[in-house]
Formats: C-alpha cells, sequence, structure tokens
C-alpha cells in the first residue's frame, strides 16, 4: 500500500515537474474550402440577348418582326414579310377605289325671315298746374262819371274781363247773372239798360232790359252757348231824369256766396283746356335679323288704343313716325277716339340698322263741371297701348355672304399608284348612279349641279319648294373612268390621278355676285314670305358606283422596299452579338405571288443594292434578268422600252429567296434595298361576277431562324469584350508588399477544383444546342485549361476545370498571375433557341493542409 | 529539467516522512462553506485559526503535456474538432480563498470567518474548430455562440456552534459582496453562409452585462458598506467519535440582498455580406461590411444579488469493506438565474496506514475533479496540500486537461 501510495504521489509529481514552456506553437488543419462564385442566370439573355437586339432591329424596319409564335426549345426566328403588290380588286369600289366619299350629307340650312314685334304702354300726365282750381270771373272796373244826361241810347266802353285757367266753357243750360248798380246818382235819375251783350269774340249773348234804380241784374240765358275765357262786355243806358251830374256805374258777378251764387251755370257745364304733351323716349324697333338687307313690308300694322279716368274727357291727336338711321320710313297722324290702326303697307325697311317708333300726342282735356264751380278731383294720367305687327313683306332680300346659303360639295379620290400603274379602265355597273335628295322647304327653287371632270358627267335639276323630300338620280351606266388614256374624260395617272365631282346647290333668287364659291357678297331675293318665319333645308348626296369590270391591258409598276427616305434594312448589327465566324444557314424565304385565275401575264424583277462588311456597295440579282441593275428605279423607268422581266407567268405563286437572304445576312450587310419592278397585261376582271372577285398581291416572306453554323471556334464576345473580363492585377491580390501570408496560404493549396454548373429551362428533349469551349489561361506562367461541353436542351451538364499540380505551382509563383477567361463558340451548328433561359453556375473547391508555426 | 525532478522527489520524501499523513477529504474545517458545522469538526478543541488556498483550471481538451510537453505546442485543429465535436472547447476555473478562527468551551464554539469564492467559464464553440479543420461547404449556415460565466463573491462574518451530544449544530451570520457577477445573456456568437448563387452573409457579434459592488471611476468605502447584503448558513453534523458520519446543510439564506449599484454593459458586432459575386465589376464592388463600433455604458443599478443559496449533505460509509471508508456529498447551489451543482464520493482508507490514501472524484459547479492530497496533521499545526486532475469533461477528469491544488492549514490547540 505504501508503495501503491508513493507511487501515485510520485506520478502527480512526476507529472507536475516535468514540463516544459513551449518555444513555439505550430497549427495544423487542412480544410476544404467550396468557395461558391454565383450562378450567373439567363447568360444568353443576359449576354446576348438576341430577341432584344431583334426586335430593336425590326422595330426600326417595316415587315420585320420576331416571331412570337415559336415554340419553347425551338430556333428563334426572324421574319420578314413585306407586301410588295397587294391589290384586292374587290375593292376597288369600296376601299381602294373609295368612291364612296362621294356620299354627304347636305347640313341643314335654316333661313330666318325677320319680323317686328312692339306691344308697348306708354303712361302721359297732364300738367294740372295750367287748370284753375275755381272758376272766378272778375267783375269789369267801376265805371264812374257817367254824366246824367238824358239820353236815349248811351253806350258804355266795352269792358273785357278774361277768366284764367280755361279755354272755353260749354254751358248745357243755366243763366248767367250780371249784377249792375248804380251809385251817386241824383234823384230822379233813371237808368235802365236797354242792350247788353256779353262776347267772346265768336259768340254774344244778349240781355233784356232792365232798368236801373239803384241797381239790378242781366240775365243771361245760357243754355247751349259755349264762351271762351275773354269776354267783352258791353252795355247800352237809357238815362233820363237826373240832375244831369254824373252818377256810378258797377258791373259785377255775383259773390261766390254759396249755391245760389253760382247761379250763373248749370249742373254739367264744362270746361276744356288744350295741351300739347311731351312725346316718350322712341320706341326701339329691333327687326331681330343681322342679314337683313332691305324689305318692303306687305301686310303689317300699328295699332293703339288709350285708357284714362273717366273724371276727365281726353281727346288726344297722336301723330306718328318711324325712323330708320335718323330718316323718316312711315308718318301718319290720327285721333284717338278708339283704338286706331296705322297701315304699315308698303313701308320700306333698310338693313337692320337703328329703327325706331315715335309719337306726340295732342291733348284736349274737357272738364265737365257738375254742381259746384270748383274743379271736380279726378286722374291726372292715363295710358296709351301701342301694339304693332307684320305679317308678311312683299319682297325681302338677305345677306349671303357667310355662305350659309351656299352649298357646293366638291370629291376627288386619289387613285394609288396600285391602281394607276395596273388598271387601264374602269367601268360602272348598270346600277351606278349618284343619288340627290332634297327635303325643300325654302320660299324658293333650288337648282343642282353636278360635274365629274373624270367622267365627263354634267347635269343640273330644280327642286321645287314642295316642302317634302324629293330626289333626283344621275345615272353612271354609261361613263366609263379611262386611267392612262388622256381625253377630255380621262385621268392623267401621272400628272392628277383624280377621280372628281362637284355638287354645287344654289336657291333661286340667289345673286351669284362674281365667282361661284366666292360668296363673300352673295345676296338672296325672295318675294312673299312671311315675317318671322324659319324656312330650312335639308339633303344629302349619295353615290352608288358599283364597278363593273376593270380591265388591265398592259401595266408597269416599280418601287423599292424600304420606301425612298426610309431607313434602309440593316443586319450589320449582327456583329455586336455574334462572331464572325457563325453564318446562318436553313433560311427560308420566298417571294410568293397570287395572281388568281385573273388570267393576267405577270413579270417580275427582284434585286437588292446593300453594302457588304467591306464597306463595298454590291447589287444581288434575286429574280429576273441582269440587264439594268443600278438600283435607280428612276433610271429603269426612263429607259424607255422596259427592261423585260424574264419571269413573265400567269401562275407563278413561289419564287426561292433563301439563298439571295442568307448571303444578305452572312454578310452581315447593311443600307439593304430590296427594288423590284412589274409588268402585267392581259386581264378584263368583271367585278361584278362573285367568280372573278380576287386580288393580286406579292409577298416576300422569310423566315430566319437562329441556327448558324461556325466555320471555326468563334469566341463569344459582347461588345467586342470577352464574357468575363480579365483582372485587374494579380488574381489573388499580390502586389509586391506583405505578399508573404497570401503566398504562404497559396503554398499550403493542395488541390483547386473550378467547378462550372450549366443548366436551362428548356423540354427535356437532348438535342443539342450549342458546344462551347471554356478557356482559362495565363500566358506568362504558361497557364492553360480548356475544356469543351456541349449543351444539351433539358439537361444540366457540370465542367470540373481541376488545376494540376504543376498549374497550381505555376500559379502561385507566377505573382501577377492574370488568367484570361474566354469561352467560344465551337466550329459546328448551334441553335439559339425560344425561352433558352442558360444558367451558369460556378463553385471552387480548394484543399490544403495547413501547417502553420509561431515562434515565442 | 533535473532540478525539478531533485526537488520534487525531496518534497515527496519530507511529506511521507510525517506521522499524521493524511489524504484529502471534504470534511474538514475549512469545508465549512459547504457545511457550517465542519468548521467545529476539526482536531483542535478549544482554539483554531486556519487559512485555505484553493486554485483549479480546467479545459475540455488541451493536456497539460500538450502544452508543456515539448519544445513545440500544436495545436491539431483536426484533432479538436474530431475530439470534441459538438461541443464547445470549454475553460472552467476556481479560485477559493478562506480563513475563519474558532473557540469552543464546553461544546459551545463561536468564530468568525472571510471567504473569497469565484468560479467562471467561458465557452469556445466547437463549430470554430469544425470549419477551420474540415472547410466549409456552399450552401450551409454555420451559426454557433459561445457563452462566458462568472461570478465571484467575497463574504465574512461570525460563527456559532453547539455540540449536543454526537450532533454538532452551527450557524453563520455575514456579509457578502459579489465582487464579479456576469449576467446570462453575456455571450458571443457568428453565423455565416456561402450560398451557391454567389451571395455570401456573415454577422458576429459579443454582448456582456457585468454588475459592479463599486463605481470603479469614483470609488467610495462607504458606497462598498452599503452594497453588503446580508445571509444566514445552518448546518448540522452528525458525528461518531468524533468524525462527521453524516450531515445536511443549508447555506446562503438571505437576509438581505446585496445592491449592486454599477451596471457595465458591452456590445460590438461584424456584419459582411457578398450581393452576388458573379456579377462583380470594378464598377460594382458586390461587398458589404460594417464592424459595430464598440458600446460601452456604465449605468446606475439596483441589481439585487444573492449569495447562491445552497441545500445539501453528507454521508460517510464506514468499513465498506472494513478498510476503506465512503463518502458521499452533494449539493445543489441556486446562483441567482442559474442552476449549479457539486457532488463527489471519496474513497478513503479506514485503518492506518490505508487511511493515507484516498481518491476523491467529484464535479464542482464548472469542473469535474479527480484528486488526492496529503496533510500533515500534529493537532497544534495541521497543514495539508491536495493536488489533482481537472477537466470539464467527465470522461476527461482523469487526464491532465486541468489542474487543480488546495493548500490549508490550521494552528491551535
Amino acid at each position: 500500500m505504501k508503495k501503491l501510495t508513493a507511487l501515485s504521489v510520485l506520478l502527480v509529481m512526476v507529472l507536475m515537474f516535468s514540463c516544459e514552456i513551449p518555444q513555439s506553437i505550430r497549427v495544423k488543419t487542412d480544410p476544404t474550402l467550396e468557395i461558391p462564385l454565383g450562378t450567373r442566370s439567363n447568360v444568353f439573355t443576359e449576354l446576348i440577348d438576341i430577341k432584344e437586339e431583334l426586335n430593336s432591329l425590326a422595330d426600326g424596319m417595316d415587315g420585320l418582326s420576331v416571331r412570337d409564335d415559336i415554340a419553347v426549345g425551338s430556333p428563334i426566328t426572324l421574319s420578314l414579310q413585306q407586301d410588295m403588290i397587294d391589290i384586292s380588286l374587290n375593292d376597288f369600289a369600296g376601299d381602294t377605289l373609295a368612291l364612296d366619299t362621294v356620299d354627304q350629307t347636305i347640313d341643314p340650312v335654316t333661313f330666318d325671315v325677320p319680323s317686328i314685334s312692339i306691344s308697348q304702354s306708354d303712361t302721359f300726365t297732364m300738367d294740372t298746374s295750367t287748370i284753375p282750381a275755381s272758376l272766378n270771373l272778375p267783375s269789369p272796373p267801376a265805371i264812374t262819371g257817367i254824366p246824367e244826361i238824358d239820353v236815349p241810347s248811351y253806350a258804355i266802353p266795352t269792358q273785357t274781363i278774361a277768366a284764367t285757367g280755361l279755354d272755353t266753357v260749354e254751358f248745357a243750360s243755366g243763366t248767367l247773372y250780371f249784377d249792375i248798380s248804380v251809385a251817386n246818382a241824383s234823384g230822379g235819375l233813371v237808368v235802365q239798360v236797354t242792350n247788353a251783350t256779353i262776347s267772346d269774340g265768336t259768340t254774344t249773348l244778349t240781355a233784356g232790359n232792365l232798368p236801373l234804380t239803384a241797381n239790378g241784374s242781366l240775365e243771361f240765358d245760357m243754355t247751349g252757348v259755349s264762351l271762351g275765357n275773354s269776354l267783352d262786355i258791353d252795355l247800352t243806358l237809357s238815362i233820363s231824369g237826373g240832375d244831369l251830374s254824373s252818377f256810378d256805374l258797377t258791373m259785377a258777378f255775383p259773390a261766390d256766396t254759396g249755391a245760389t251764387a253760382i247761379a250763373p251755370f248749370s249742373a254739367d257745364t264744362t270746361i276744356s283746356v288744350n295741351q300739347t304733351i311731351a312725346s316718350p323716349a322712341p320706341v326701339a324697333m329691333d327687326i331681330s335679323n343681322d342679314k337683313l338687307m332691305n324689305a318692303t313690308v306687305g301686310t303689317g300694322s300699328i295699332d293703339i288704343d288709350m285708357t284714362a279716368d273717366a273724371v276727365w274727357s281726353i281727346v288726344p291727336t297722336i301723330n306718328l313716325t318711324i325712323d330708320q338711321d335718323a330718316a323718316s320710313i312711315f308718318s301718319d297722324t290720327a285721333v284717338i277716339g278708339a283704338p286706331v290702326e296705322f297701315d304699315l303697307s308698303g313701308m320700306v325697311i333698310g338693313s337692320n340698322s337703328s329703327m325706331s317708333l315715335d309719337y306726340d300726342v295732342d291733348l284736349v282735356v274737357e272738364i265737365l263741371l257738375y254742381d259746384a264751380f270748383n274743379l271736380p278731383v279726378g286722374a291726372d294720367s292715363f295710358d296709351i297701348d301701342t301694339e304693332a305687327s307684320l305679317d308678311s313683306f312683299s319682297t325681302l332680300t338677305m345677306d349671303a355672304s357667310d355662305g350659309s346659303l351656299y352649298f357646293e360639295q366638291e370629291q376627288a379620290t386619289n387613285l394609288t399608284s396600285d391602281i394607276t400603274d395596273l388598271v387601264n379602265t374602269i367601268t360602272f355597273g348598270p346600277d351606278a348612279g349618284i343619288t340627290i335628295e332634297l327635303t325643300n322647304d325654302m320660299p324658293t327653287g333650288i337648282d343642282v349641279e353636278l360635274t365629274s371632270a373624270a367622267l365627263g358627267l354634267s347635269g343640273s335639276y330644280t327642286f321645287p319648294n314642295t316642302g317634302v323630300a324629293a330626289s333626283n338620280p344621275w345615272s353612271l351606266s354609261n361613263y366609263d373612268l379611262i386611267i392612262g388614256n388622256v381625253t377630255d374624260s380621262a385621268i392623267d395617272a401621272d400628272t392628277d390621278p383624280d377621280v372628281d365631282f362637284s355638287i354645287v346647290v344654289t336657291l333661286n333668287g340667289y345673286d351669284e355676285n362674281g365667282t361661284i364659291g366666292d360668296t363673300s357678297d352673295d345676296f338672296l331675293t325672295l318675294t312673299n314670305v312671311t315675317a318671322g318665319e324659319s324656312y330650312s333645308l335639308e339633303g344629302s348626296v349619295a353615290a352608288d358606283l358599283t364597278i363593273a369590270s376593270v380591265i388591265i391591258e398592259s401595266a408597269s409598276m416599280a418601287d423599292q422596299f424600304p420606301a425612298a427616305g426610309d431607313d434602309p434594312l440593316d443586319f450589320s448589327m449582327l456583329d455586336d452579338f455574334l462572331p464572325a465566324e457563325l453564318g446562318f444557314q436553313n433560311i427560308s424565304a420566298a417571294l410568293n405571288l397570287n395572281l388568281g385565275s385573273s388570267g393576267m401575264t405577270l413579270g417580275i424583277r427582284l434585286w437588292a443594292v446593300y453594302t457588304d462588311s467591306d464597306s463595298v456597295v454590291q447589287n444581288l440579282l434575286i429574280v429576273g434578268d441582269d440587264s439594268d441593275l443600278d438600283g435607280n428605279i428612276d433610271d429603269f423607268d426612263s429607259d424607255g422600252e422596259p427592261d423585260a422581266p424574264d419571269d413573265n407567268s400567269s401562275d407563278i405563286t413561289e419564287i426561292p429567296l433563301g439563298d439571295a437572304i442568307t448571303t444578305l445576312i452572312n454578310e452581315r450587310a447593311s443600307g439593304i434595298t430590296l427594288f423590284y419592278d412589274v409588268t402585267a397585261s392581259g386581264a378584263t376582271i368583271n367585278i361584278s361576277d362573285p367568280a372573278d372577285n380576287q386580288s393580286i398581291s406579292a409577298v416576300v416572306a422569310a423566315d430566319i431562324p437562329f441556327v448558324i453554323t461556325a466555320s471555326a471556334d468563334a469566341e463569344l464576345l459582347i461588345d467586342d469584350e470577352p464574357l468575363i473580363p480579365v483582372t485587374e492585377g494579380d488574381l489573388f491580390g499580390r502586389d509586391g508588399s506583405d505578399d508573404d501570408a497570401i503566398s504562404e496560404y497559396l503554398a499550403w493549396i493542395t488541390s483547386a477544383t473550378v467547378n462550372l454548373t450549366f443548366s436551362n429551362s428548356l423540354p427535356a428533349t437532348g438535342t443539342n444546342l450549342l458546344g462551347l469551349k471554356f478557356v482559362m489561361s495565363e500566358p506568362s506562367a504558361g497557364f492553360e485549361i480548356n475544356k469543351d461541353i456541349i449543351i444539351k436542351s433539358g439537361e444540366t451538364t457540370t465542367l470540373d476545370l481541376g488545376l494540376t499540380t504543376d498549374q497550381i505551382t505555376s500559379m502561385v509563383n507566377d505573382t501577377t498571375f492574370e488568367p484570361e477567361f474566354h469561352i467560344y463558340f465551337l466550329a459546328g451548328e448551334h441553335s439559339i433557341v425560344e425561352g433558352f433561359d442558360f444558367n451558369i453556375g460556378a463553385s471552387m473547391t480548394v484543399e490544403s493542409a495547413v501547417d502553420y508555426v509561431i515562434e515565442l | 529539467m533535473k532540478n525539478n525532478k531533485k526537488y520534487g522527489l525531496t518534497l515527496i520524501l519530507l511529506l511521507l516522512g510525517f506521522q499524521g499523513l493524511m489524504a484529502t477529504s471534504p470534511l474538514q474545517p475549512w469545508d465549512h462553506t459547504f457545511n457550517p458545522a465542519l468548521m467545529s469538526t476539526g482536531k483542535r478543541k478549544y482554539l483554531e485559526i486556519g487559512t485555505q488556498f484553493n486554485l483549479a483550471f480546467a479545459n475540455s481538451y488541451f493536456a497539460l503535456k500538450d502544452v508543456f510537453g515539448g519544445p513545440e505546442f500544436l495545436i491539431d485543429l483536426n484533432d479538436i474538432a474530431e475530439e470534441i465535436g459538438d461541443k464547445d472547447l470549454s475553460v472552467a476555473a476556481k479560485v477559493d480563498f478562506e480563513t475563519h478562527f474558532l473557540i469552543t468551551i464546553l461544546g459551545l464554539s463561536i468564530g468568525g470567518y472571510t471567504n473569497l469564492d469565484t468560479i467562471a467559464t467561458v465557452g469556445i464553440p466547437g463549430g470554430l474548430f469544425e470549419i477551420m479543420a474540415d472547410g466549409i461547404a456552399a450552401d450551409t449556415t454555420y451559426a454557433d455562440a459561445g457563452e462566458v460565466f462568472a461570478r465571484s463573491y467575497v463574504n465574512l462574518g461570525l460563527y456559532a456552534g453547539y455540540r449536543w451530544r454526537d450532533w454538532q449544530f452551527s450557524v453563520k451570520g455575514g456579509a457578502y459582496l459579489p465582487v464579479a457577477f456576469s449576467d446570462g445573456d453575456s455571450s458571443f456568437d457568428y453565423s455565416f453562409i456561402l450560398n451557391s448563387n454567389g451571395t455570401y452573409s456573415a454577422d458576429a457579434g459579443v454582448a456582456g452585462t457585468a454588475y459592479l459592488p463599486f463605481d470603479i471611476d469614483d470609488f467610495q468605502a462607504s458606497g462598498l458598506i452599503n452594497s453588503l447584503g446580508y445571509n444566514l448558513d445552518l448546518g448540522a453534523v452528525k458525528t461518531r467519535d468524533g468524525e462527521p458520519i453524516y450531515g445536511f446543510q443549508v447555506t446562503g439564506i438571505p437576509l438581505y440582498a446585496a445592491r449592486m449599484p454599477v451596471k457595465a454593459t458591452f456590445s460590438t458586432g461584424f456584419t459582411a455580406s457578398v450581393t452576388d459575386i458573379a456579377n462583380y465589376s470594378s464598377d460594382n464592388e458586390p461587398w458589404e461590411y460594417e464592424l459595430e463600433d464598440v458600446e460601452a455604458e456604465m449605468e446606475e443599478s439596483d441589481f439585487k444579488v444573492y449569495m447562491p443559496l445552497s441545500i445539501g449533505g453528507f454521508y460517510k460509509l464506514k468499513g465498506f469493506p472494513r478498510f476503506i471508508d465512503w463518502i458521499a456529498h452533494g449539493a445543489l447551489y441556486w446562483d441567482n438565474d442559474t442552476l449549479l451543482g457539486a457532488a463527489g464520493l471519496t474513497a478513503q482508507g479506514a485503518i492506518s496506514p490505508l487511511s493515507a490514501l484516498s481518491i476523491s472524484l467529484g464535479y464542482d459547479r464548472v469542473m469535474w475533479e479527480a484528486k488526492a492530497g496529503l496533510r500533515f496533521n500534529i493537532r497544534i499545526l495541521e497543514m495539508g496540500l491536495d493536488v489533482g486532475m481537472t477537466s470539464t469533461r467527465f470522461i476527461k477528469m482523469f487526464s491532465t486537461n486541468g489542474l487543480y491544488a488546495n493548500f490549508y492549514m490550521a494552528f491551535g490547540f
């Protein structure tokens, strides 16, 4: 046990005291690092986006497109389709010839006859200040100093008195009393009025004898008497028995002392007062039509009536005038005892400017006295109502300078060069014609003229003013549209290829004061029109231009694609994404002709002018003779005798163009223009026969699948740069300073592999798509790795780029290791297909043996 | 080297020459931190003054011979990764310093004590070694985390015990001060992945929280006193012929929690990413990285820390067989937010001279221990030295992944 204990203790102590302080620390490990370098998805979409490039190519050129109906996995296809000739003979009467533009609607025209309508009420106010509040006859002054002489007849001087506030006084009955007093007479004087008169100059009243002793009253019978407001009083006296001294005579009307004091007047006595009342402001007369030039009134009147208070008896006399531009065009006077009518017939109205109605009133006011001498209280105004109406004009002239009363329609259909080049004569069918329909509600007849220089057509027709729709047809069945032969009734296809129609609609009474169509000074004169009436005109023009037949005798046409001025085709941009070693094949292209059963003989020539990759302009004959291929259409047409295309045929259906298109594309040609010329003859096409309905077309169509062949290994470049950029400086960052750690680590590397994984999402058909070569090289290090790989549809392929020991060594030793990575199309056939989502995944696996010593 | 061996042999001979050579045992007066009643079970019946210094460290891989076995310290990352597997490479340390005095009259004991108890562990994630040894593969997320744990308490107080028949009942009451207290969320972690599509991402972070009993920049003794906590320990031991036979205890009964007036936090991190390495170009560098600034903050706190509450006991099976005594002990510690444990089994010779031998195997909170000891005891002076092997892994507890050393002494009569 002691040994055991000692041994245990000894072991512990040995352990404790056998320690040694280490002089260094060594770290060892051999990790394997798998470093993913990422995945580049859609590599070909990203790097050589064929479809995007092609769409960009196609955007600038009509007829070029990228087909969108290509199935996934099939080659991306550039499609070229251009209609060089496309004439549908069935549409000659429709869209192509487009003569139906003759169809027109004559816009409704409304003609408004002017009128006058006045409804006016004026209130007049009398001047009552001139009418006395009461009637007082002033007494004559006393006559003094009358000698008391005994004379049988002594006339005293005429005494005149004047009553204010009245003009005349009419008495119905009654007695006028006139008091006479004698004063200062001596005894025995006998004075007797032997004759007494009161006279207003017109009427003289006489009183009987009146013996006067002291005083007395003369009495005048006033029954039916009318007196003015100035009275002469004459008395003749008989004087006797006095003292021959003088005496005084006083004359006076009885004082106004009450009912009895007014005895001189009877109960229904009237007095009258004359007034002239100022006219009211003239009434403007609006005829409400600014197109009126002049008119004579046929029927029209102004009616005036008056209403007034019953207390007054008013007898107005109205003086009525109508002025226009300060000149009177009507004047008349009438007493308004009852409604009065002024007849306006024959009044001539000028153009619509400043007409006004004016009148003044001469007024006689009769005041009826009743049982008092004071004036009765009554209204001091009265109303005059004026009504004016205009029924008709015997003549009326209206301004038509705005053209609203004039309808002229000219239609010209420009025949396209397709027609003028190809067609010689167009004949119309039996039902062809132009029909004009009008509803004439105008107060006059309407003339319509239809002319067509192209057809030699000229005719006219007058539509009476029936107010109901009526029509007139012009038949075109006997007219032919001759194209190309310059005659009186033919179209010069070169200078004026228009089919014209002219329709002119005018109203009777419409005065064309000058050039037809220039309406600036036109007017319209109508008779017997109703004032205020609206007259209208509406109608339409309809054309039925059914074509019976089209005759093609000899025609030629020439054109180019793209059209002059448009950008030419350009395939040179393919260089941007396809190496020059890559060429297309299997291009199917054709010029497809469709002449139907027209019996037409067609000759065609087609060639291309382009600039090749060496910038040399080239001519490429595609179809036809090569005798005159200078690319100048004008020269071609001006040859006088057109080159005869050598493919005359009536049943050509397809001319192959594949080789030519292949040449243009693989040449990477630029500035491409396709020229063509065509001659046609020998066809008469009966349009009315459905069996003859057909079209003539020539279409260039090409499908250019992106199946390409590399004549030799061709590097895939993007903008002339390799797909993977060259590393700038040493791949591992060695720059000559502090490189020991990097170099030490690189020295630990025992193996390195770059793993590339290629995948695509296409259907797994296993079809070969691309053959690629991957090259990693660094010439200064003598370093090169290259591997070939075939990319197949739907398959994932892995490529291991394993580095040999020597390569690792050279990589380590080359302190400026700048490898280049290149990807090549292998020589052979490649197919760039639709939906080719090509992905490359990369990772690097590095195995190393780390043995690192840290000295302490 | 020769000199070292010479000195070691001399020391062994000296130790073997003492009469009272004894083996290591968990039932000694210095173990009153385990059970308070053990303070009164020593050999000095009236007065005892003692002290103890205990130091241990361990790791889960490196043996002493690996580090100190030659002129070169080899770190074979492949071997480390293979051996520790998905476990952490853990490092643990333990420091315990103790003093006490005891006066016993007529079975009644009074005394005082001071104690510093420190444990700490650091876990280095095994994933790091796996990466360094095996490398990395694409599309695999590498993530792991390590932890830091540290607790250190200083306590001092008074002791009282009473012997009643064969029972020793004791109580300790005192103040304690947490010197270091790491929060449970102190850790560091990392995560990264390299994807096949060329995108990389990586992040790492370190964060920790520690509570301090005083402000480092403004230390004041009065403030330190205010931080003190108070606790009570109770223990009872059954003795036979003066030797402890079995006992149990409850320690760390809180009376008043210690206040930690300062909360220290720090954190930093690192993030990096590569968006698409395949599309790298000089104009479009795909990588981004950011090293976060270290954020350290000291703030006021009223965090309460309790002494670890422990319950446990021991039992000595004597003479089974006749010449071997078996001592088993165990305890659970609720160290605030962390549950720790300690347990062990000691085989000790029951009769002389076998009583000089013992083997003790056990686990003490942060490490496994296999130790042996020598003790010199002439009653008025007792001193001893325990040495042993430690490891943070059970299966390596007999290796030299760590060392344990314990020196203690007491004198009195």
